[in-house]
Parts: C-alpha cells; structure tokens; sequence
C-alpha cells in the first residue's frame, strides 16, 4: 500500500489536534489539551479504489520555526498549515512560516486552513478569506469540510 | 551514314580521345568499385585499418580520454549520489565498528591483565564464591537469551515503513515507525550532539535497538537485556542483511519490496541469529 507523510502546523491552539482527531476518529472533545511533542497517527483513504495511508503528524504548538525541530517536517508530502479564524494574529506570521515551509521541503503540497469557522459570522469570515485566501474554511467541532481537506489532499499526493 | 546520325561520342573526336585516355582510370574506377561492393576483398583492406587503429585507440585511450572518463563517472557519481552512499554506508560502518571492538578487545585485555596481576582478582573470585554463582545459573541465563520480537526497516526523516516482521501481535507498524522516526528526530534536535544518532531505547524488558544508514534506518525490539557482545553481534547482523538485501534503491511505494524485506528480517532476526526464539 502507498502510504505518505502528511504534516499538520500551525499556531498555537489553532485546533490542529482536535483537526487530527476529527479526521481519524470523527471526534472532538471542547477539552483542551497541549500536544508535547508530536502525535504520530494514521487513517487509510480510498482514492480511486485505490488504499492510500495517510500518516499523519500533528506537531505540538507554537509554529515558531525555532520552537519546532526541522527534522519532523524532512520526508513530509503535504503539509496542512492551520490558523484560527476567531484569533486573526495567528495567522500574522503565515507567510513567513510558508516561506519557510517552502524552503525546507520545495515542491511540498501546502494546503492552508482556517479552522474554528463554526465561531465567526459569515461577514468576518468573508473579510478573513480575502485577506488569507486559505485553501479550505473548516470547523473541526462540527466536523464541516474536514473530510474534505484531506481528501482533497489525498487525490493530489496520488497525481503529485 | 550521314555526320549528323552517327552517335555523339563516335563523332565527338574530343570525345574519343578522352575515353582513349582516361580507359586506365576507368579501369581503376571499376576495381575500386567493386572492392567496395564486394564484402569480402573491402574487408581484406579495411579490417587490417581499424585493426591498427584499434590497437592505436587502446594504447593512447588512457591519456586521450581521461578527462573525458573522468567527468562521466563524476557526473555517474553525482546522479546517483543516494544509491552509492546506501551501498558504501554499511561497508564504512562495519570497518569502524570492527576498529573500535578491536580498540576495546585490546582495553579489555590490558585490564583483566592488570586484575589477574592484582589482589583484586583474589578478592573477585572470593566474592563469586561468596555470592554462590553456581553453573546452573549460568545455565538459566542463557535459556534467557535476548530474542528479537520486531524488525522494522523505516525511511529516514519521513518514517514511512519500508519492511517489517514480528513474532508477536503489535499496534499498527506504520505508526510505531512514524513514531520512533520523531522521537529520534526529537532526540537529535534536543541534545544537538552533532551527527550523533539515536542508538538504543529501554523500555519494560524490552531494548529497541536502532541502526542508521544514509536513506532509511533499521530498528530491532528485543525482549531482555542484552550484553555488549551480544549488541555487537545483532549489529553486525544488521549490517550483513543491509549489505545483502538493501544494496538497491529503496522505494517506498515498492509493495514487493516490502514484502521482500519482511521475510527477509524473519529469516535473518527471527530464525538463524543467536538471539532469535
């Protein structure tokens, strides 16, 4: 089976767990709990009858690039880039880190995401999505468009 | 017949005197004509040529194409950069593993000289005594052997599983790669002891004992303690089965090779070395 590594960071609390969870095992708990470290998980997609292993890597808190050990990004396919759409400032230093990102794994798949939209009117999120155009808008309380983000992401790594 | 009906080159005494003159060349047109349709007398001229030729080729190649030779290899070299180190890491790896066994043999030696010279030895032989270190624990010990329980062969930096083979019922391999991946990650960028690499991990009875290579690294749980030997021993066991089954680009989409390697850490981890059940 085809299996490829899939990063998920970001700011701090910016819901990148609760994101992991959702997707794995379609939960979501309001308690929160800091990552230490990373949390290394797995689920396997079916894209295009085929079985895809997505290995999952949601790595603990501050994106801060001096903070996070470079080595956990080396070998990745995809990285998901997570801020919270009801705390603007974290996503101040996204495209810093992207550049970043870029830098350490060129021709990465760079996926950005907004998450927490269950918590923001339509018209701020409309100013939002035009200010950092992110790839996909999802609430991983209830669980809109997280499916659809890593499938989406799937699809791509199979043709990438 | 009439000057004007008679046929050009019988009435053309230019031409007549040409074809008087130039018949030798003709001739010789016509020879070296069929010399060059005919196989075998163009092969009788031209054979003994590239013969010379040839000869001439191999003694001066050295000289006249060095430089060319040279850049293709080093071009050779650059493209497959990974596959040589792949194949050259193990080699390298054994030489110093087996200089340093040598360094502490020697150390080792030199110590237990002193001691047997010293009144320590009498004092160690009256402790054992005194301890009452009987054969049949000698023998319980060894019935106790370490055994390998797992094998993973797991990507670098990605920690995508490459192979693997166990004796025993485990939580999903892929995620204990991906998981010993980052806490070898995280140990490295932690304590920033250079090129360093995580070597061994204890936990209940059990030692996972990790081996680098350039693009993937080779990780064995074992059940009990094992000595220094005994490590010596399974690392150069996983250098013999790298030099044997990894000498080729590893791909991690390979399903055959994973299937390969699986049954190939059984059989090198799991049956025939001295630590195996």
């Amino acid at each position: 089976m085809v299996s490829r590594k899939i990063l998920v960071t970001g700011s701090f609390a910016v819901g990148k767990t609760s994101l992991f969870h959702r997707f794995v095992y379609n939960t979501f708990s309001e308690q929160y709990l800091t990552t230490i470290g990373v949390k290394v998980d797995k689920r396997v997609v079916d894209v295009n009858g085929e079985p895809l292993s997505l290995i999952l890597w949601d790595i603990a808190g501050e994106v801060s690039q001096k903070k996070v050990p470079r080595t956990y990004f080396l070998g990745a396919s995809a990285v998901i880039y997570v801020f919270d759409l009801s705390r603007k400032q974290t996503a101040d230093n996204l495209k810093s880190d992207l550049k970043l990102i870029q830098k350490i794994l060129p021709g990465c798949l760079i996926k950005v995401v907004g998450n927490k939209k269950d918590l923001i009117s339509d018209e701020d999120l409309g100013i939002l999505e035009r200010t950092f155009k992110p790839d996909f808008l999802t609430s991983a309380k209830t669980g809109e468009n997280v499916e659809a983000l890593f499938m989406d992401i799937a699809k791509e790594l199979v043709t990438y | 017949m009439p000057v004007s009906q008679q046929p050009e080159h019988q009435s053309d005494p230019l031409q007549q005197l040409r074809t008087i003159l130039l018949r030798p060349e003709q001739e010789r047109i016509t020879h070296i004509h069929n010399i060059l349709e005919e196989k075998a007398p163009l092969a009788e001229r031209v054979v003994p040529i590239i013969e010379e030729q040839l000869t001439e080729f191999e003694a001066h190649f050295p000289k006249t194409y060095q430089l060319v030779v040279d850049r293709m290899v080093e071009r050779k070299i650059k493209e497959s950069q990974e596959e040589m180190i792949d194949m050259l890491y193990p080699v390298m790896g054994t030489m110093i593993r087996k200089y340093i066994a040598q360094q502490l043999q020697e150390l080792r030696a030199s110590v237990e000289q002193q001691l047997q010279r010293s009144f320590l030895a009498r004092l160690r032989d009256r402790f054992f005594r005194a301890a009452g270190v009987q054969e049949a624990d000698l023998v319980l010990r060894n019935a106790a052997l370490p055994k390998v329980r797992e094998a993973y062969i797991i990507e670098q930096h990605s920690g995508l599983l490459l192979g693997s083979a166990s004796t025993q019922q485990v939580v999903d391999k892929e995620l204990i790669a991906g998981m010993l991946t980052a806490i070898k990650s995280f140990v490295v960028d932690a304590f920033r002891r250079g090129a360093t690499q995580l070597e061994l991990i204890e936990y209940a009875g059990y030692q996972i004992l990790i081996q680098d290579f350039h693009t993937y690294y080779v990780a064995l749980a074992v059940e009990g303690k094992m000595t220094t030997k005994e490590q010596e021993e399974l690392s150069n066991q996983i250098t013999t089965f790298v030099q044997n089954e990894l000498a080729r680009k590893i791909r991690v989409d390979d399903a055959s090779l994973h299937l390969h390697l699986g049954n190939a850490l059984k059989e090198y981890f799991m049956k025939t070395t001295p630590l195996s059940a």
